[in-house]
């Protein structure tokens, strides 16, 4: 990398550390708009657990809608966090630094967003505890529970695998902090902050042997991590895939279709993160053109395989020939407002951002991956929803009513509200922790050499 | 650390390099040019001679006709083995080189040369064109059969093209790569240098050859990689999926590829243990090759668990008769002994053996796991195309499901000939073909001698690596 | 005898790295110092002796723990009502092979963690000797923990390898003794 500069510790700590010791000029305002988003989505939850879910557009027999729809894209936004992260840390790449955190903190809002919806979704949310096997003797004064959870139904193993993927994100997230908030309890000077940071940090003083584990637990978890974050969205695809009652779901491809999906959205959600960090904090120091044009690569890979799959599970669903599944195909593709929305899938999801990853000009250029990138997670949100959607409303020999389905007020704001939820999560974990990591910063800045042949400079790094 | 105006600052640490003179490495050169020994000469003659068993088994499978198609039922076999072990090795090349990984240098031309295997494939794939029916047997394709629209020998058209195209490209590739090796050896080698010469093809190292051999390389590279995913597309829909009725596993294609993958790593893991064995390389591959190999084959053999439970667990929930029947028909009814020595040699062994650093981390943990890896596999090509091809397709009308399940086969006289030729003929050809290419890239390994090396760091040494473009 | 540790401040690698060998010399044994960094270095870039770390087997009893946590969920509650659902036997593999696979991964997450944290001798209630300028701007520290009786001696080699500054810290021993004492972070 060519635009290296190499930078002092106390300007990295006062760099990547400012944020957190003081509120930007925009940061009230800003979390301020969110808040009254989230507010107003809230308002229509609370107006939806008083009067019942006829208040959104599912009805028979579209019984999964917006909420549904939302809930895949987030866990494919939560997807793509941990996996640059464990990708990048298991694959020692060196511009990983300043990318990891960024991300894993994206999984985690994301995957608190992407839970939220099913309790948008279900009925009564205040039986959700029925998912955990608690005995009965725990949970004694609910007389309407004398059996225990079925764990052959997929929506059993969702909590399972959702919630394993949130707490281990959690604890990988705590374990890779413990520096940087040693770091940030030595920056602040005194008041409550210091001490609480000093709480956090645990007494982390930097000796080798801590080091050391800084250096080995996080590949070690990100290998644990990893078969996790494969089993959760496949697990998600299951839900659809293990039943035969709707066309077009019942197919093997599902779970690596998702997974290869999610992936496409999620790195596009950390390049439109990395973008709005780079431009709201001022970190073009850390954040360069050449990490836009590596993921970028790495986003042009991962698209094309997204768009393989997505031609198998079609080719693959008209191969029995079976007029169903044809007339579902049909009606996806030429009955509006699924074909329209379907042109717009495809040129969003795959075809306007790929043809424009492949100039070296537009990966480089941050604005046009923050746009282009938006418009994956457009074309993917649509992905989703025209699974799910046309699957369910196309008349079966032995449905009784049918209707279409169109998101009510209420589903359109609490969709909103997870939005603003993630981008104010976001937001509020930078102002309590470096969302850069200084000592990752730091360590590359000692690991960095140049290595001179002829009149031309090559990065290099050390490799342990 | 400096202090400058009251800050620390780390300084950048500078290294200057040249090859200017730095020879090639004469060892290696001195190793390929070698007079080979016995041990290499008496396995020369042993697969030359199984090759030439092979085609005799070829030629009288020809003669007991096509009709029959479970007779063909583990010619299938081998010669879909060849493309899901030998043909698969070179991606180890192209993804290392996509990933800029260094540790990859010793290995890579070995890799490459498992692209020659793809002359073998050709061979034994030709008769099978005749095996497989036309559409008009009322079989589901993917082609979609329309009398008079579409051609009823689509399948057997587009996947020769296919898999010729996939050959051609991989021998491109093995040649474009070695080019600036032979150009070394028309240069330094006696006696050879007529044949190096018309092989370098002209080869003087300018910056401007230097920058087309990247960019072809790359191009080819990514091109390789579609065309395997392809002809295994091909290979697993009309070849496999639409000779067992109402299979129906988008899948097994992307499955397919995979396990070609984990074949091909498996079958250059073992190669590159051969070649630090007894091919003299020691000094110049190390622990860290195979331990990356080792690590690859742990991660992609997770990989083939995901793959089945992502099948299984749709076709075993949706319990239709028809997916009753495939699972029945692969997995639990007669072929349940193939299916779990399968799982056992691919899956459950390379998963709890290489999970341990030191099996993992060691000279002889990968290959010993390689080879299981590769038993496994041919298990599970005969699994799937054993019973397809011995399937008798007739549906019961009151259960809708298969009449009858096919036994497993056992082979003859003359399947153990093919066989035996079908994994012997790839290797005669690398066993050739490594007489007059370098099995150890020279130029890439002189290459690194710019980007990697150990400097000293305060108290202490490291390796320091650069990845340039 | 009560521990005190003392702490020098080091701008340069080498120097820093001379000071270790000077301490070895003066026969400190390797667990009486320790280098402080506010960013990892390579292994033995100051001549320290590595850490032996033993982390890779949390995970393992984590997995052993997971897995019968996985059996319980599964297999006893299943047996403990059993109603056949869908036409699925009440012990079916592939659905229970996602809990074990879940919990499995979890509990080994979960343990590894708590192992790093052992690993890395966390957490640490005092601090002894330490300067907040490790961290924030790259010094590096080494910190000679000993018996009273040796402090000024490790003092004295600090300097003299070139320490920009010295300062000393209080270790556990003494503070526990002094009831109601405050955190000793800055010496």
């Amino acid at each position: 990398m060519q635009e290296h500069q190499q930078l002092s510790d106390s300007e990295i700590t006062e760099d990547l550390t400012a944020p957190v010791i003081r509120s930007a000029r925009w940061f009230w305002s800003f979390v301020g708009s969110l808040g009254f988003i989230m507010l107003v989505g809230i308002s229509g939850y609370i107006y939806e657990l008083y009067s019942g879910l006829g208040v959104t557009g599912v009805q028979r027999p579209v019984y999964w809608g917006a909420y549904i729809t939302n809930f895949v894209f987030w866990i494919g936004i939560s997807h793509a966090g941990i996996m640059v992260s464990a990708i990048l840390r298991l694959t020692q790449a060196e511009w990983k630094r300043p990318i990891t955190r960024a991300a894993e903190v994206l999984t985690l809002f994301s995957l608190i967003a992407a839970l939220s919806n099913i309790l948008f979704h279900v009925g009564r949310p205040w039986r959700i505890y029925w998912i955990t096997p608690l005995p009965p003797i725990f949970i004694g004064f609910d007389f309407a529970r004398g059996i225990w959870p079925n764990v052959r139904s997929p929506f059993v193993w969702d909590p399972v695998a959702v919630g394993t993927y949130l707490l281990s994100t959690i604890l990988f997230v705590y374990t890779c902090l413990i520096p940087d908030i040693a770091l940030v309890r030595d920056k602040v000077k005194s008041g409550p902050a210091k001490i609480v940071y000093s709480i956090l940090a645990l007494g982390f003083r930097g000796t080798p042997r801590q080091w050391k584990v800084q250096a080995t637990a996080p590949i070690l978890l990100s290998a644990l991590v990893l078969p996790i974050f494969v089993s959760v969205h496949s697990i998600v695809s299951w839900d659809f895939a293990v039943s035969i009652a709707v066309e077009g779901w019942h197919s093997t491809i599902f779970a690596p279709y998702f997974i290869i999906g999610a992936i496409h959205s999620g790195v596009s959600g950390v390049v439109t993160l990395m973008a709005g960090l780079l431009w709201l904090y001022k970190l073009d120091k850390y954040i360069k053109p050449d990490h836009f044009d590596a993921i970028g690569r790495l986003l042009v890979v991962v698209a094309t395989i997204w768009f393989f799959a997505l031609f198998l599970e079609w080719i693959y669903a008209l191969y029995p020939l079976e007029d169903p599944e044809i007339a579902l195909r049909n009606m996806q593709v030429s009955q509006p407002p699924w074909s329209y929305l379907f042109i717009v899938f495809l040129l969003t999801g795959f075809f306007i951002p790929v043809s424009a990853w492949l100039f070296k000009s537009v990966r480089r250029n941050p604005m046009w991956m923050f746009f282009t990138t938006i418009l994956v997670n457009i074309g993917m949100w649509l992905e989703r929803f025209l699974i799910i959607v046309p699957g369910l409303s196309r008349r079966t020999e032995l449905s009784f009513n049918w209707g279409s389905y169109a998101p009510s007020l209420v589903e359109i704001g609490l969709v909103a509200f997870t939005f603003a939820f993630v981008i104010c999560g976001i937001i509020v974990f930078a102002r309590i922790f470096p969302l850069i990591p200084p000592f990752d910063i730091k360590e590359g800045m000692r690991f960095r050499h140049v290595i001179k042949i002829g009149k031309k400079n090559i990065s290099a790094v050390v490799r342990e | 650390m400096k202090k400058i105006k009251n800050n620390l600052i780390f300084t950048e640490r500078v290294i200057e390099r040249s090859l200017g003179k730095v020879p090639v490495n004469k060892e290696l050169i001195n190793i390929h040019n070698r007079k080979r020994g016995n041990t290499f000469n008496s396995f020369l003659y042993i697969t030359a001679f199984l090759s030439v068993f092979g085609i005799i088994g070829i030629i009288l499978r020809i003669m007991n006709g096509f009709d029959d198609m479970s007779a063909w039922s583990y010619y299938v076999t081998a010669c879909m083995f060849i493309f899901t072990t030998f043909m698969g090795a070179p991606m180890v090349s192209m993804a290392t080189k996509v990933a800029r990984g260094n540790w990859r240098r010793p290995i890579s031309r070995m890799s490459e040369i498992f692209c020659i295997s793809g002359i073998a494939g050709l061979i034994f794939f030709t008769p099978i064109l005749w095996v497989l029916p036309s559409l008009e047997d009322g079989r589901k394709t993917l082609w979609f059969f329309d009398p008079g629209k579409v051609p009823a020998y689509s399948p057997h058209i587009w996947s020769t093209l296919a898999l010729l195209g996939f050959v051609l490209t991989a021998l491109t590739l093995l040649w474009l790569n070695a080019r600036p090796d032979f150009a070394i050896l028309r240069d330094k080698s006696k006696g050879k240098s007529k044949i190096y010469s018309f092989l370098a093809y002209g080869w003087v190292g300018s910056t401007h050859q230097w920058g087309s051999l990247r960019d072809r390389v790359s191009v080819l590279g990514i091109f390789y990689f579609m065309l395997l995913l392809t002809v295994n597309y091909f290979f697993a829909s009309d070849f496999l999926m639409a000779l067992i009725p109402g299979w129906v596993d988008s899948l097994y294609p992307v499955t397919l590829s995979h396990n070609a993958i984990q074949g091909g790593v498996a079958i250059l893991t073992i190669a590159v243990f051969i070649m630090w064995k007894w091919g003299g390389y020691q000094n110049f591959i190390g622990l860290d090759q195979l331990w990356g190999l080792g690590k690859l084959l742990f991660g992609i053999s997770l990989l083939w668990f995901w793959f089945f439970i992502s099948s299984l667990m749709v076709l075993w929930y949706g319990k239709k008769p028809n997916e009753r029947d495939v699972l029945q028909l692969l997995m639990f009814g007669k072929y349940l002994p193939i299916f779990l020595f399968t799982f056992f040699f691919v899956c459950i062994i390379p998963f709890f053996a290489l999970t341990l650093d030191s099996i993992r981390k060691s000279y002889y943990g990968p290959p010993i796991i390689a080879l299981s890896v590769l038993i496994g596999n041919f298990l599970d090509r005969f699994r799937h195309y054993g019973s397809a091809y011995s399937l008798d397709r007739t549906i019961d009308d009151a259960t809708h499901r298969f009449a009858s399940l096919p036994d497993i086969a056992i082979p003859n006289m003359v399947d153990l000939m093919v066989i035996f030729g079908a994994v012997s003929m790839p290797l005669f050809f690398i066993l050739i073909i490594s007489k007059y290419v370098p099995v150890i890239s020279l130029w890439e390994n002189r290459e690194y001698l710019l980007y990697g090396s150990h400097e000293k760091y305060y108290k202490t040494e490291v390796l320091v690596e650069g990845k340039p473009y | 005898m009560a521990n005190k540790s003392v702490l020098g401040l080091f701008i340069d690698e080498n120097e820093a790295g001379d000071a270790l060998s000077s301490l070895r010399k003066a026969k400190y044994q390797d667990n009486e110092f320790e280098v402080m960094t506010g960013t990892p270095y390579p292994h033995g870039t100051f001549g320290e002796a590595h850490p032996k770390l033993r982390l890779h087997r949390f995970p393992i009893f984590g997995a052993v723990i997971g897995f019968t946590v996985a059996l319980i969920i599964t297999v006893g509650t299943q047996l403990a009502y059993p109603l056949v659902t869908g036409g699925k036997p009440v012990l079916s593999i592939p659905p229970m092979l996602v809990i074990f696979y879940e919990m499995t991964l979890l509990f080994s997450v979960i343990v590894t963690v708590f192992g790093a944290l052992f690993e890395s001798r966390l957490p640490k209630i005092f601090m002894g000797a330490y300067d907040e300028r490790i961290m924030t701007e790259g010094y590096i520290g080494v910190v000679v923990t000993v018996p009273i009786d040796r402090i000024s001696k490790a003092e004295e080699i600090l300097k003299k390898s070139g320490a920009e500054s010295t300062k000393r810290g209080w270790e556990e021993e003494r503070i526990l003794k002094k009831s109601g004492a405050k955190s000793t972070k800055r010496g």
